[in-house]
């Protein structure tokens, strides 16, 4: 026997605790899937939230150009509207501006040898100035040259409303409000324009 | 321990990222709700002004036929030099004439105010109404708003008394030229 060997004086240890369930062995096991899943899972959601956002980004993009153009259309709609404004300002007044002259010229024309115009009035209505209020005497003619005289208002495109007539001996006076008669087209725009002047 | 601990924080930190990404998914969705609605309406709003140009046409191409006659008539001086220069032109004689500008203004419209002109002429038939004609032919805005036709004194002379609008427009609303 060796003199400096002393561990053969130990007696055997005997075991104090039992060993770790064996379920436990897959903790690392389960560490390292962990590991692996959640790198994986990182790298995809990262993907998709950087996809989504440069679709969010074109989104906007559009929104902006949508809005914009939306904008002008919107400015655009509000000039004509204005414009709409003034121009039925313009037609309002155009109905009152229509020319007398070719009316006096119609109605003079109209006189047949033997009678004759005493005097004509004509004054435009102040509450509606489209509407001519005419007083006209006629010497001579009867009842014949104020049918002629009649006829050249009609076709000077006017009718006549609320007339009235005095028969005097050898004159007759006609009052008698001139009102334009309205064709389809002056419906959509007053048909005052420059071209008919 | 330390392990299931590391286990828990991998855990953790994949269900922010997570949450990040659906954040991110209803961030898009909500861009391309605005964005169609946005198209929408704008079509719409291109749909209407498409629709009101077309009905409007006619009444604005009347309006712009319009707009240089009442250019020309931008103040009460204009007004009167037209007039005086027709009655000139004409040679037609002038028993009178007088000048005035509506007091009563109307504030906002296209036309506020307008010169009235008060004439009174006599002179041959054919003369007088050619003056009249060509008066409201050349200044086709111009308004008669009284006409007394008389026989004149002498031969084929006719008395004419006239009241004359002549409308003085804001230029300002008008389009540029």
């Amino acid at each position: 026997m060796d003199p400096y060997i002393t561990h053969d004086l130990k007696t055997d240890r005997v075991g104090i605790s039992s060993g770790l369930p064996a379920i436990l062995k897959f903790i690392p096991i389960a560490f390292y899937c962990s590991l692996f899943g959640a790198g994986a899972s990182a790298l995809w959601f990262q993907k998709k939230t950087t996809d989504y956002e440069a679709e969010s980004g074109k989104w906007k993009m559009v929104l902006v150009t949508e809005s914009a153009t939306k904008a002008a259309s919107d400015g655009e709609m509000a000039k004509i509207n204005q414009e709409i404004v003034l121009a039925q300002e313009v037609g309002t007044w155009a109905e009152g501006a229509r020319p007398v002259q070719s009316l006096m010229l119609g109605i003079a024309r109209s006189i047949k040898p033997g009678a004759s115009i005493a005097d004509i009035k004509m004054d435009r209505n102040p509450e509606i100035p489209s509407q001519l209020m005419m007083i006209m005497r006629l010497n001579g003619g009867g009842a014949e040259q104020l049918e002629d005289s009649l006829s050249a208002i009609e076709a000077a495109n006017y009718r006549t409303y609320s007339a009235q007539q005095t028969k005097k001996e050898g004159s007759v006076d006609y009052q008698a409000t001139l009102i334009w008669k309205s064709d389809q087209t002056a419906e959509e725009a007053p048909s005052a324009t420059t071209a008919e002047k | 321990m330390i392990l299931l601990l590391a286990i828990a924080g991998l855990a953790f930190g994949t269900q922010k990222m997570r949450g990040r990404m659906l954040a991110a998914e209803s961030g898009a969705e909500t861009s391309k709700m605005a964005a169609n609605t946005a198209m929408q309406e704008r079509t719409m709003s291109e749909r209407s002004l498409a629709d009101r140009k077309k009905k409007s046409m006619a009444l604005l191409e009347f309006y712009h036929s319009w707009v240089p006659h009442l250019r020309d008539l931008n103040g009460a001086q204009s007004g009167e030099r037209k007039v005086v220069e027709f009655i000139k032109e004409s040679n037609v004689f002038p028993l009178s004439q007088k000048f005035d500008e509506d007091k009563k203004t109307v504030k906002g419209q296209l036309i506020p105010k307008s010169l009235k002109a008060t004439l009174v002429l006599e002179d041959d038939y054919a003369k007088t109404l050619n003056f009249l004609g060509a008066l409201e032919e050349k200044v086709p805005a111009c308004r008669v708003d009284h006409c007394f036709v008389s026989r004149g004194g002498a031969g084929n002379d006719i008395h004419v008394e006239l009241t004359v609008q002549i409308p003085m427009a804001d230029v300002s609303k008008l389009p540029p030229q």
